[in-house]
C-alpha cells in the first residue's frame, strides 16, 4: 500500500483504504477501481490525499472488496449476485495471461465483466459503461 | 518437428491459393492502369459476390445516406482497394467455409474476425489514421494461420489446445514448442502467397507482439487491440483460450485516453451487429 496525492491518481488504480470526507461521510470505500467520476469527487470534496494499492499486491480477489463489485464494473441492481460473481470469476479465468495490478488491463478487465454480464442468457441487456 | 512453411502452403491439394477471382481483382487494383470498370466488371462477374458487397456498402458499417445500387457506384464511393479488401475478405470466408470443424468452428472463427477487423477499423478512426478502412482487412486475416494448422495438424491441434489451459499459456508459444513455428509465421507465409501488402503481411505476423515490427508498429498494434477488443466483446472465437496479454507499450503508442474505451467499444458492438446480419452468404 502507498500514499499518493490525489492529481497523481489515475483510472484503474484500486484504494487501499476508504476515502472519509472531513464531516465523516465516506466518498468512496476502500476496494473500489477508481474510474474518471471518482476523480471529480476527490476534486470536489477537496481530498489532498489516499492510499492505493501497490503494483505488486497484484491478486484481483485480494485486493478488490467483493461487496463493491457491482459499483466498481457498473453493474446494474437487478443482476443476481450468484450470476455477477460467477462471471468476476470467468472473467479472472480469462485473464490469467495479463497482469491485472496495471491500470489499462484493469479498464479492460472491467468491461470484460460487463459485456458477460450484458450478453449471459439470463441477464435482461444493458448498457456497458 | 520442422517445416518449410512455403511448401506447406502450396502443397499439391492447391487448398491454400488464392481463387483466380481474387487474383483477378488484387491485379487491377494492384496495375497503375486498372480503372474502376475494370474491376467493376470483374466483381460483377460473380453475382453472389456483388449482392454480398452491396449489402456490406449498404450496412452500418459505411452510414451512407442513399442507397447504393450497383458495384460502380460502390466503388466510386468507397474507392478501388477498399472494395478489394471487402471483396477479397468474403472470397477467403467463403473459401474455407467447408473445413471439417473438428477442433474449431468456422463461423466463430469468421465472427472473431470479422469482429476484429471492425474493431481495428474503428480504433484507427479515433487515432485519426489515413484510410483507417484498411484495418478491416488486416484485422479480417490476422488469425487465417490458425485454419491452415487446424487442416494440416489436426492432432496436434487437439494437443495444443489442451496445453494452453493446462499450463495456462498462449497458443502461439505451445504451436511454437510443438510445431516449431506458430499461426503467426503460416499467416505471414499465407498473405505473401496471395501477393497482399507488405503492411498486412507484418500485422499478421506481430499481432500478439505488436512492438517488435519494424516498419509496421502503429499498424499492428490496432490489430493488437482490435483482437482483445473482440475477446472483451466476447465476439466469436479463434480458439485461444484466454484473452491474449495486452500489451501496454503498445496502447501508449497509440495515445487514445484510457478513458474512451468504453465508447469505442460501444461503437464496434454497434457496427458489428450492423454487419454480421448481412455477412455469411
Amino acid at each position: 500500500m502507498s500514499t499518493i496525492k490525489s492529481n497523481k491518481l489515475q483510472p484503474g488504480m484500486i484504494l487501499a483504504s476508504d476515502v472519509v470526507a472531513f464531516n465523516g461521510r465516506t466518498l468512496i470505500s476502500r476496494g473500489v477501481i477508481i474510474q474518471e467520476k471518482h476523480l471529480s469527487i476527490l476534486k470536489k470534496w477537496g481530498i489532498a490525499e489516499l492510499d492505493i494499492y501497490d503494483s505488486d499486491e497484484t491478486d484481483t480477489k485480494k485486493s478488490i472488496n467483493i461487496e463493491n463489485e457491482r459499483e466498481l464494473f457498473s453493474i446494474p441492481e437487478y443482476v443476481p449476485d450468484t450470476i455477477l460473481s460467477s462471471t468476476v470469476e470467468k472473467c479472472s479465468q480469462s485473464f490469467k495471461l495479463n497482469n491485472l495490478s496495471d491500470p489499462l488491463t484493469r479498464e479492460f478487465f472491467r468491461l470484460a465483466v460487463g459485456y458477460s454480464l450484458k450478453n449471459h442468457p439470463d441477464v435482461k441487456p444493458f448498457d456497458v459503461v | 518437428m520442422s517445416f518449410d512453411l512455403k511448401e506447406l502452403i502450396n502443397d499439391e491439394s492447391r487448398f491454400f491459393t488464392l481463387p483466380e477471382l481474387a487474383m483477378k481483382i488484387n491485379a487491377i487494383v494492384n496495375d497503375p492502369e486498372g480503372t474502376f470498370e475494370d474491376l467493376a466488371e470483374v466483381i460483377s462477374s460473380d453475382v453472389g459476390l456483388s449482392v454480398h458487397l452491396l449489402k456490406i456498402v449498404n450496412s452500418g458499417l459505411y452510414n451512407f445516406h442513399e442507397p447504393i445500387e450497383t458495384i460502380t457506384h460502390a466503388i466510386s464511393i468507397v474507392g478501388m482497394s477498399q472494395l478489394r479488401d471487402l471483396a477479397l475478405g468474403s472470397i477467403i470466408i467463403n473459401k474455407f467455409k467447408g473445413l471439417p470443424e473438428e477442433s474449431i468452428s468456422m463461423k466463430s472463427f469468421w465472427e472473431h474476425s470479422i469482429a476484429t477487423g471492425i474493431a481495428s477499423q474503428t480504433l484507427a478512426i479515433y487515432k485519426q489514421e489515413i484510410n483507417p478502412e484498411r484495418f478491416y482487412m488486416a484485422g479480417l486475416l490476422h488469425e487465417i494461420g490458425r485454419i491452415v494448422l487446424c487442416f494440416k495438424f489436426h492432432t496436434e491441434i487437439e494437443k495444443i489446445i489442451q496445453r494452453c489451459a493446462s499450463e495456462t499459456k498462449s497458443t502461439h508459444n505451445i504451436e511454437r514448442e510443438i510445431l516449431g513455428f506458430d499461426h503467426c509465421l503460416v499467416g505471414e507465409a499465407l498473405l505473401e502467397s496471395w501477393k497482399l501488402p507488405k503492411s498486412q503481411q507484418e500485422v499478421v505476423l506481430y499481432h500478439h507482439a505488436p512492438l517488435e515490427s519494424k516498419e509496421y508498429r502503429v499498424e499492428a498494434s490496432i490489430v493488437h487491440f482490435g483482437d482483445i477488443f473482440a475477446h472483451i466483446l466476447c465476439l466469436g472465437n479463434s480458439g485461444e483460450h484466454y484473452t491474449p496479454p495486452i500489451s501496454i507499450h503498445a496502447w501508449n503508442k497509440l495515445g487514445i485516453p484510457i478513458a474512451m474505451i468504453p465508447t469505442i467499444l460501444g461503437r464496434v458492438e454497434e457496427r458489428y451487429n450492423d454487419l454480421i446480419s448481412n455477412y455469411f452468404y
